[in-house]
C-alpha cells in the first residue's frame, strides 16, 4: 500500500504540469491513472515489495507450531517461568467500558496476523496449541470442581478458539484423554434372561 | 516577564559572549544568578504561613545535559577543561586527545510517566489507588509481615476549614492487610500526603489484625446478614469452585483474607466503602463455627455435598459426646434461614426464566430459532471427530439437482 | 412419515409388511451422504464373533444370576462409603446441613448406604449375542425397489430396549430382523439413554485402550463402556475382559474394590480358572474370608473339577486357610507363591493373637 502510493505520488506531479495546469493541488487519492499507466505501476509495486523484502524487515505473520512442541513447551522451564502455576487465562484482564463485560471479540488473528494489540491468552502465546493431545493446557480450561469447560467471559478467550476448545475438549473426551461426567447405569436382570 | 529573566538567566550560566542591550547588561552585571533566582521561587513570609510556598516555582538546573567548556569540535581549554600550566608552561587551546569522554554529560533517563503495573495488581480503574497493591506492612521490631499483602480500598481528598488557612486539604486512606489464611485488619489513616497516608493506614491495619476461622479454608460458615449504618450485606456461603461473586471491595477483602468462595448481595448505601468494609469484618468475626452451632444445640451437624452422592456427612458433634435426645420438630427450620437477625428471611424473587422471550414476539422466535438448533454444534462435532462431516467439493456436489 | 399412528405390536411379524409401523428414513441419496450410508452399513454383515476362549459353549449368565454367586461377588467387592460416593464432578450445587440427633443421624446414614449400594450392582456377565440371520420374508417383487435398505422401528410408548422390534426390508427384497448395531441405533434414536453415544467413542479402539491401560483408567473405562454397550455387546466384553486381563497382570485389583467391577473381575477370572493372582492379593492383604469366598466361587463355577470334589470332603465350617489350601493342592498354577502367602497370613495372624493375650 505505502509503496503504491509512493509511486502513485512520484508520478502526479508532472503528469498534473503537463495535462492539467487548472488544477494546482489535487487529492492523490482521487486522482485517476491512464491506462498506459497502470502496468508501469505495477511494476514498481512488485519491485518495491521485493525491495522490502530485501531489507529483512521483521515478519509480522505468526509462526505456525505443531503440537508436539506446544506439548514440550508446557512442560518446560520457560513455561513455568511465564505462568507459574496458575491457568494461562489467570494474568490476563480484558479491556472493556462500563460494569458488564461484553462477549469476547470474534478472533485475534486475521490473515495470519494479530489484528488487535490485546489478544486473547492463547493467541498472545504462539506456543500454546489447543488439541487434543495437549490435554494440560485444555485442562486449564475444565472447573476441576465441575468439570465444565469454562466460559469465554471467564476466561477471556476469543470466540475462535473457544469453538476450537469446545471441539478439541469433546475429541479427547472420545479419545479418552480426558474424563468426562458419567451417569450411573443399573440393569435388571430380568431383561437379560430370555 | 518572569521567561525573559529565565532566558537571561540560561544565557547568562553560558561560557558564550552575549550582547544585551544596554538597559539589561546594567542589571545583569549587578545581580547575581542566586539573587536572581530567589526572584523567583522565593514566597513571603505570610504566604509561607498560608501554605502558598509548596506551589512556588522551583530551581532548575539549566546547564542539565551539558558540561561547561565541553562541546562538539571537542578543543581543550586550559584551565577550563583541562591543566592550565605544565611545568612553567602555558598551554593553549588545543585539539581533543583521544580516548576522551564524550561531549555530553549521559542524559538523565526521562522516567515513563506511566510504568506498566502487572494485571492483578492494577485496580479497579485507571490509574487510581482503590485496588492496588502497596506491599507488606513495615517490620515491627524484627518481626517481618511475611505472606502479607496490603491492599488498597479507598483513597479520597478530604478537607477541613481553618481560620488561617481555609480548606486545608488531607489525603484520607482506607487499607486493608492480611496473610491469606484467615488473618486480617483493616484501617483508616489521614495525611497532607498521599503516600504517608498509605503508609501509616496499612502500619496502623496491620496493629489491628484479627484471625477469622473458614470453613475448610474457602468460604464462610453460614448464610448471614449484617448492616452497618445504611449499608447492608447478604452473605452466602458457597460450593468450592464457584468463585468471589460479590462487590469488588468485598472481593479484596476477600482476597487478603482467604475466602474463595462466596456470594454477598449489597444493598443500600454500596459506595461508602468504609461501611462495608466494617460491616464485613464485623459479620465475619461474628459467625459461628459449626462446633459451636453442635455445642450450642447439642445437636450433629450434618452435611450433604452433592458431588459425594448427598451422603451426610458429620461436620461437628456435641463436644459432650452425644447429642440431646428430642430432635427439631419446628417445620420451617432450615439451616440457610438459621441466622437472619429477627427472624426475617431476604425475600427471593422467583423470576420467571422465560419472561424476556414470551414478552416480545421478535424474541420469541429467536428464542424458538436457538431451541431449535440446540444440539447442532455438539452434533457437528461428533461428525467431525468421526470424519463424517462432508468436505467443502462434496457440500457443493451435493447442492447439485438429482439426476 | 405418513404412518406415524403408534401401535402395539402382533405376535405374527407377517404382519410388519403392512404400512402401519413408525417408518424410518433411512432412503438416501447415494451421490451425497455417501459416506454417512456406508458407516451406517457397515457392519450389518457381521458374522458371529469368534470365541477367543474355550469356555464359551456354557453360557455364564443362568450361573451369574444365581443367588449364592451374587452373595459371594458383593460380599468381596467390600463396602468402602466414601470410595462408592467417591467425589463425581457434577454441576456446581450449594451443600445442605441438618442438625440431627444420634438416632437421626444413625438412620439417615442406614438410608444413603441402601441407597449407595445399589451402586454396586454388577453388571451382567454374558456371552457375546449372536446374530439373527435368517429372513422373516423374502418378496422378490421388491427387490431392486430403491438404492438404500429401509427400517422399520416400532416405537410404542413403554417397551423396554430389548424388546423392541426392529426389521429391515434390504434392497433385494428380503425382511430380516435388524442386525443388533441397527437396532442399538434406533433404539438410540427414539429412546435416547444419557451417557451413551450414537456412534462407538474412539476410545475403545485398540491404540486409545492401550494408552488407558498404561495411565491405569480402568474405572473410567469400565464405566463408560457400561453405559455405551449393552453386556452381550461384543465390544463391551472384549473391552471388559482386556481390562480385568490388564488388571490382574498388573496387580492392581485393589483399585476395582468398591467398584461394581470388582465382582465382574471376580467371576471373569474365576470362570477362565485364572483367579490365582487375585488370591495372592487376597491372602497378601490378610483377606481370608474373600479367599476363602473366591475358592467357593470357584467350586460353584466349575463343579466337575478335582477342587470342587476335594472340597466337598472338607465340612462347610473350616476354616479359611484349609479351603485355600484345597484350592492350592487341586486347582492351582501358582502352588509355590500362593503357599508362602498363606503361610505368611497364617504367621502373622498367630503372632497378633500371641501379641493380645500377652
Amino acid at each position: 500500500m505505502a509503496a503504491s502510493l509512493r509511486s502513485v505520488l512520484q508520478h502526479q506531479i508532472p503528469l498534473n504540469s503537463l495535462q492539467h495546469n487548472s488544477y494546482t493541488i489535487r487529492n492523490p487519492l482521487t486522482w485517476c491513472r491512464n491506462l498506459a499507466m497502470t502496468k508501469r505501476l505495477l511494476q514498481e509495486d512488485a519491485e518495491a515489495k521485493a525491495e522490502d523484502n530485501d531489507n529483512g524487515s521483521p515478519s509480522t505473520k505468526r509462526q505456525v507450531v505443531d503440537v508436539e512442541t506446544s506439548i514440550r513447551y508446557l512442560d518446560s522451564k520457560a513455561f513455568q517461568q511465564g505462568y507459574g502455576d496458575k491457568p494461562v487465562w489467570f494474568h490476563y484482564r480484558r479491556n472493556f467500558k462500563g460494569q458488564f463485560p461484553p462477549k469476547t471479540r470474534k478472533t485475534c488473528i486475521r490473515k495470519g496476523e494479530l489484528s488487535t494489540s490485546s489478544p486473547c491468552p492463547v493467541c498472545r502465546d504462539e506456543y500454546l496449541v489447543v488439541d487434543a493431545k495437549n490435554t494440560k493446557l485444555l485442562k486449564q480450561f475444565i472447573s476441576p470442581f465441575s468439570g465444565e469447560i469454562l466460559e469465554s467471559r471467564q476466561t477471556g478467550l476469543c470466540q475462535k478458539v473457544q469453538k476450537t476448545l469446545v471441539l478439541e475438549v469433546t475429541r479427547a473426551q472420545d479419545e479418552g484423554r480426558l474424563e468426562k461426567p458419567l451417569p450411573f447405569r443399573s440393569y435388571n436382570y430380568d431383561d437379560y434372561t430370555s | 516577564m518572569a521567561m525573559s529573566l529565565l532566558r537571561a538567566l540560561a544565557q547568562n550560566a553560558k561560557p558564550t559572549i552575549v550582547s544585551l542591550s544596554t538597559i539589561a547588561t546594567a542589571n545583569l552585571q549587578k545581580v547575581s544568578a542566586n539573587h536572581l533566582w530567589d526572584g523567583v521561587t522565593s514566597v513571603s513570609n505570610a504566604g509561607k504561613k498560608r501554605g502558598r510556598g509548596r506551589n512556588a516555582k522551583k530551581r532548575v538546573d539549566l546547564n542539565r545535559g551539558q558540561r561547561l567548556g565541553i562541546g562538539k569540535s571537542g578543543l581543550v581549554y586550559p584551565g577550563l577543561t583541562g591543566p592550565a600550566l605544565v611545568g612553567k608552561e602555558m598551554l593553549s587551546i588545543s585539539e581533543k586527545k583521544e580516548g576522551q569522554e564524550s561531549s555530553e554529560a549521559p542524559r538523565v533517563e526521562k522516567r515513563t510517566r506511566f510504568p506498566k503495573i502487572p494485571a492483578l495488581q492494577r485496580g479497579y480503574s485507571g490509574r487510581k489507588f482503590p485496588g492496588t497493591s502497596i506491599g507488606p506492612p513495615d517490620p515491627i521490631n524484627d518481626y517481618e509481615f511475611e505472606g502479607f499483602d496490603t491492599r488498597v480500598l479507598e483513597y479520597k481528598m478530604v478537607s477541613h476549614m481553618t481560620g488561617n488557612l481555609g480548606r486545608k486539604m488531607r489525603v484520607s486512606a482506607l487499607v486493608v492487610t492480611g496473610n491469606g489464611k484467615g488473618l486480617a485488619g483493616f484501617a483508616v489513616a489521614k495525611a497532607p500526603m498521599g503516600k504517608a497516608a498509605l503508609r501509616k493506614a496499612k502500619n496502623m491495619a496491620a496493629q489491628r489484625l484479627q484471625y477469622f476461622e473458614r470453613y475448610n479454608d474457602h468460604t464462610v460458615f453460614h448464610n448471614f446478614a449484617v448492616k452497618e449504618h445504611k449499608t447492608t450485606l447478604f452473605v452466602q456461603k458457597m460450593p468450592k469452585g464457584h468463585g468471589l461473586v460479590c462487590h469488588r471491595v468485598l472481593k479484596t477483602i476477600c482476597q487478603i483474607i482467604g475466602i474463595e468462595d462466596l456470594h454477598v448481595k449489597t444493598e443500600g448505601r454500596t459506595g461508602n466503602i468504609q461501611n462495608v468494609t466494617k460491616a464485613f469484618f464485623r459479620g465475619l468475626m461474628e459467625q459461628e463455627t459449626h462446633q459451636q452451632l453442635a455445642d450450642r444445640m447439642q445437636l450433629n451437624v450434618v452435611e450433604y455435598r452433592p458431588e459425594l452422592e448427598w451422603l451426610p456427612l458429620p461436620v461437628a458433634s456435641p463436644s459432650c459426646g452425644k447429642s440431646r435426645d428430642e430432635p427439631i420438630t419446628e417445620e420451617a427450620f432450615d439451616f440457610e434461614n438459621m441466622y437472619y437477625q429477627d427472624g426475617k428471611i431476604p425475600l427471593k424473587k422467583q423470576k420467571d426464566p422465560m419472561s424476556r422471550y414470551t414478552k416480545d414476539p421478535v424474541q420469541w422466535k429467536k428464542f424458538l430459532q436457538v431451541h431449535r438448533d440446540r444440539n447442532q454444534v455438539m452434533a457437528r462435532n461428533m461428525r467431525i471427530i468421526h470424519g463424517l462431516e462432508p468436505t467443502k467439493e462434496e457440500i457443493k456436489l451435493r447442492q447439485k439437482p438429482l439426476k | 412419515m405418513a404412518a406415524s399412528i403408534p401401535f402395539r405390536l402382533q405376535n405374527s411379524l407377517s404382519f410388519i409388511n403392512e404400512t402401519f409401523l413408525q417408518f424410518v428414513n433411512l432412503k438416501v441419496r447415494h451421490r451425497s451422504f455417501s459416506s454417512c450410508s456406508k458407516v451406517l452399513f457397515a457392519s450389518s454383515d457381521v458374522k458371529a464373533p469368534s470365541s477367543p476362549e474355550g469356555n464359551n459353549e456354557r453360557d455364564p449368565f443362568p450361573m451369574f444370576v444365581d443367588s449364592r454367586v451374587q452373595d459371594i461377588l458383593s460380599r468381596i467387592t467390600g463396602f468402602d462409603i466414601l470410595k462408592v460416593a467417591g467425589p463425581h464432578k457434577r454441576h456446581l450445587e450449594k451443600p445442605k446441613y441438618k442438625l440431627l440427633t444420634d438416632a437421626e443421624l444413625k438412620g439417615e446414614m442406614a438410608i444413603a448406604k441402601e441407597r449407595l449400594s445399589k451402586r454396586l450392582q454388577i453388571p451382567p456377565f454374558m456371552n457375546p449375542r449372536k446374530p439373527n440371520l435368517t429372513p422373516l420374508a423374502v418378496d422378490p417383487d421388491l427387490a431392486h425397489f430403491d438404492t438404500s435398505s429401509y427400517v422399520f422401528t416400532d416405537v410404542t410408548f413403554g417397551i423396554a430396549d430389548r424388546d423392541r422390534s426392529v426389521v429391515v426390508r434390504e434392497t433385494d427384497g428380503t425382511l430380516r430382523v435388524a442386525p443388533w448395531d441397527v437396532k442399538d441405533r434406533m433404539n438410540q434414536i427414539y429412546n435416547p439413554r444419557e451417557g451413551k453415544e450414537y456412534l462407538k467413542p474412539q476410545m475403545f479402539e485398540e491404540r486409545n485402550l492401550e494408552r488407558m491401560i498404561s495411565e491405569k483408567n480402568y474405572v473410567y473405562i469400565l464405566d463408560r463402556a457400561c453405559c455405551q454397550f449393552e453386556p452381550d455387546d461384543p465390544d463391551f466384553i472384549r473391552t471388559t475382559h482386556r481390562i480385568y486381563r490388564a488388571v490382574d497382570e498388573a496387580g492392581d485389583h485393589d483399585d476395582l474394590r468398591s467398584t461394581r467391577h470388582f465382582g465382574s473381575l471376580a467371576f471373569y477370572l474365576t470362570w477362565h480358572k485364572m483367579a490365582d493372582l487375585l488370591l495372592l492379593d487376597m491372602l497378601n492383604r490378610d483377606l481370608a474370608s474373600d479367599a476363602k469366598d473366591l475358592v467357593r466361587l470357584y467350586t460353584i463355577l466349575h463343579p466337575d473339577s478335582s477342587c470342587a470334589a476335594s472340597l466337598s470332603q472338607v465340612s462347610s465350617d473350616s476354616s479359611a486357610a484349609q479351603v485355600v489350601q484345597v484350592y492350592i493342592d487341586t486347582a492351582s498354577t501358582l502352588r509355590d507363591e500362593l503357599q508362602l502367602a498363606l503361610q505368611a497370613m497364617e504367621d502373622a495372624r498367630k503372632a497378633d493373637r500371641n501379641g493380645l493375650k500377652k
